[in-house]
């Protein structure tokens, strides 16, 4: 039997939580650590080892180099594992200096003056990006024998219709009064990104009401890529279905203020990371 | 659940691990001296907010805790309300209310079957290999199924209506994003009963043991402290939205507002030890006007429950002391079966409300206001979002007093004499550990709202010498 286990980093346990409500791993697989629902000191040898949450404590990274080490296979979970996720706005600069004020502290962990992704300290097999990943991609990752079908784009998984003639004029910012069901966000003017951000979550949110926000990041078009060809990539959708000015797009997506890159702007802005295969990246 | 060995490390004091931290004091006879609890996390979510558009507060906020994210969401999205000046419409202020509830039912019904089942069910000093959940569903695998099935229950309607278990999408300024279809009504009203018998077996369960138990129960943890939390108009239990009350030890009225004045009532201390602060009632300062929260604090504040079969076990819990409020922390439990029965009773009386299927969701939004506090009691106390923007809807500041705070104090003081109390300074035992970890756990918390623990918490306690020197250490994680 497949043994594994789940070292949660400084994260929010929704990945566990997600991991858990994929119950059909409990009679297939050997969970072995996870701290969330068992006891158990030591990573011991495993299979797989999923990480989940950010490097943000030096007691994190103690914890990460110690249980790779007893890994064959090294899964990095969720987006605060791979691209930093919501709890990297915390690098902006104030509220590091926040951080290290509270480092002064007795008898807890101390901070690091910035957070960082897993793969920045240890070799990663494989991504499953997601906040969190469905429990259908959990079991796609633990269950290798499983034929599992993802769209290249959450826009495939989305379902709402692209209308040609309705074209908005300016961005909505959020729902102002009902979003219309089955019309594509972009058509009703809303600053979705489901067309290059990475299909397999069945897009609930877009179908939900909400725009696509890109928390599995970029799709395999892009994630090779620099975020200028991302970002490019978002300007030529907005540009062929609405008639919204260029600049205002523009600035709508390198604003901090807009929903996009909530996810992943700190990580793809910047260039200190190695390229991520996409064949690596579920 | 694939469990394995669980193993007891005695270790010099070097690092530690895990995400929880007690350090026990002893004094010259290797008696318990003092003792605190360290919460070890830390990521800004209120500063790193700053800058932000509010709208964006209830899909940020809820990556606080991935156990209660609903919480965080609903919270947010009633802040969101005030900031844009609109309220939400009738329909979508219940359908809210409802997937509250089903936050309460899973969150609640995990806690007790699954992560402190194990204590009642097994036993204190049973082998840590086998007490965690795994060993209730060898014991009794038809209870463990209906578990289970309790709360996925609560997770299945929360994902009816806002499409994730996790990190849901669903409210937004002035409603929500979709109504409720009639055919999930049937099915959410069709499975309920079963949910009320299951929490009910539980009740009875752990009514039983705390009959055999009541020396346990009674030197465990038992002390006066303030209460708070959200009631109805007249005083009855209230989970989503309400006037916040404060009760004095006796049980005494303290205080009853409305929770957007909460900073007028509510004050926070900082301890050098931990990242948690700790809240209190400001005209009592700390520690005088420290106070509960949770199910036994609301418990305590409520004077009834507005749901017949909650309220006749409410009747139960106020005669336990007398009428006075319940004291001993092992009852947090009993009152968290209380208000899972609450929570889903409350299902049938949203299920039954002519406005539950309405298709008017969303109101308009309205000029920005500047400032927005929104008020629920999560699973584990009150929740409190606080946010001010400017002109635009730019966040300029935020202050979050997440549930488990509410609980600081309080944790620490039961870690304290539990402790005290069972803790042998010349060494360490298994089921003294278990105990002290049994004082944490019966509060549910959700540490700094990221390191809540399922099962048992990894520990790691010291014990240390009058002169500083650490004696003993053991750990389990």
């Amino acid at each position: 039997m497949k043994r594994f286990a789940v070292l949660q980093l400084s994260g929010c346990a929704g990945c566990e939580v997600s991991l858990i409500n994929a119950d059909e791993w409990v009679n297939r697989f050997e969970l072995v650590y996870m701290p969330l629902v068992i006891s158990v000191y030591d990573v011991p040898e495993v299979d797989v080892l999923l990480i989940s949450g950010g490097v943000r404590t030096d007691e994190d990274l103690y914890k990460l180099r110690q249980a790779v080490r007893r890994a064959r296979q090294v899964v990095a979970v969720g987006t605060c594992a791979i691209s930093g996720g919501v709890a990297n706005l915390g690098d902006r600069d104030e509220v590091r200096e926040l951080f290290l004020a509270g480092a002064q502290r007795y008898h807890v962990p101390r901070l690091l003056p910035k957070s960082h992704p897993v793969d920045s300290y240890v070799h990663v097999d494989l991504y499953l990006p997601g906040c969190p990943p469905t429990s259908e991609l959990f079991m796609a990752v633990l269950d290798e024998g499983r034929e599992f079908k993802a769209s290249k784009i959450v826009c495939q998984e989305c379902g709402r219709t692209k209308l040609r003639d309705m074209r908005p004029t300016s961005l909505v910012g959020f729902q102002r009064g009902h979003v219309l069901p089955d019309i594509c966000l972009i058509n009703q003017g809303y600053l979705c990104v489901g067309s290059s951000t990475r299909g397999g979550c069945r897009a609930p949110c877009p179908r939900a009401g909400h725009p696509c926000v890109g928390c599995r990041g970029p799709s395999d078009v892009f994630i090779e890529q620099e975020s200028a060809v991302w970002l490019k990539s978002i300007k030529r959708v907005f540009a062929s279905m609405t008639e919204i000015a260029e600049q205002e797009i523009d600035e709508a997506l390198r604003s901090p203020q807009l929903a996009l890159f909530l996810f992943q702007f700190a990580d793809y802005a910047g260039g200190e990371r190695a390229v991520r295969p996409k064949e690596r990246v579920l | 659940m694939a469990v394995s060995a669980q193993k007891i490390t005695i270790s010099p004091v070097t690092r530690i691990e895990g995400h929880a931290k007690i350090t026990i004091y002893l004094d010259d006879q290797g008696k318990v001296a003092d003792s605190l609890f360290h919460v070890e996390q830390f990521r800004g979510f209120e500063k790193f907010s700053e800058g932000r558009m509010f709208y964006e507060m209830p899909q940020i906020t809820p990556r606080t805790c991935g156990i209660c994210p609903v919480s965080h969401h609903l919270a947010s999205t009633k802040a969101c309300d005030v900031v844009a000046g609109t309220v939400p419409t009738p329909t979508a202020h219940k359908l809210r209310d409802l997937m509250h509830m089903g936050q309460v039912i899973q969150s609640h019904g995990m806690h007790f079957f699954e992560l402190a089942g194990p204590d009642f069910v097994l036993g204190w000093d049973a082998d840590p290999k086998i007490r965690h959940v795994g060993g209730i569903v060898a014991a009794n695998p038809d209870l463990a199924v209906k578990a289970v099935q309790l709360r996925a229950y609560g997770q299945k309607i929360i994902k009816l209506l806002g499409e994730r278990r996790v990190h849901p999408i669903f409210g937004v300024p002035g409603g929500v994003t979709k109504p409720l279809l009639a055919a999930d009504r049937e099915w959410i009203l069709s499975e309920l009963d079963r949910h009320i018998a299951t929490t009910q077996v539980g009740l009875e369960f752990f009514k039983d043991w705390a009959m055999g138990h009541a020396e346990m129960v009674n030197e465990f943890a038992v002390f006066p402290s303030g209460y708070m939390g959200l009631v109805q108009a007249d005083g009855a239990l209230e989970l989503y939205h309400g006037n916040l009350r404060m009760v004095d030890s006796d049980g005494a009225f303290l205080e009853e507002f409305d929770p957007s004045d909460y900073l007028n009532y509510i004050g926070e201390h900082v301890n050098n030890y931990t990242y948690l602060k700790a809240p209190f009632y400001k005209k009592r300062g700390y520690p005088d006007g420290v106070y509960r929260v949770g199910p036994l604090g609301r418990l305590n504040t409520a004077s009834h429950i507005s749901t017949p079969i909650a309220q006749s076990e409410m009747k139960i819990w106020k005669s336990l002391n007398g009428g006075k409020p319940v004291e001993g922390t092992l009852y947090y439990h009993y009152a968290r079966l209380i208000e899972t029965v609450y929570a889903l009773e409350r299902v049938r009386e949203l299920m039954d409300d002519p406005d539950i299927l309405g298709n008017d969701v969303t109101n308009p939004v309205g000029q920005i206001t500047g400032e927005g506090v929104g008020v629920l009691e999560a699973p584990r106390g009150t929740l409190f979002h606080h946010y001010w923007t400017d002109d635009n809807g730019v966040i300029t500041k935020v202050n979050m007093i997440v549930a488990t705070a509410g609980n600081a104090w309080a944790m620490n003081h039961s870690v304290n004499m539990v402790a005290r109390r069972y803790v042998d300074g010349n060494h360490l035992q298994e089921g003294m550990l278990n105990r002290v970890e049994g004082a944490i756990r019966a509060h549910d918390p959700c540490l700094s709202c990221s390191t809540h623990a399922m099962g048992q918490m990894p520990l790691h306690i010291e014990l240390v010498g009058p002169d500083g020197e650490v004696l003993d250490t053991l750990r389990r994680d």
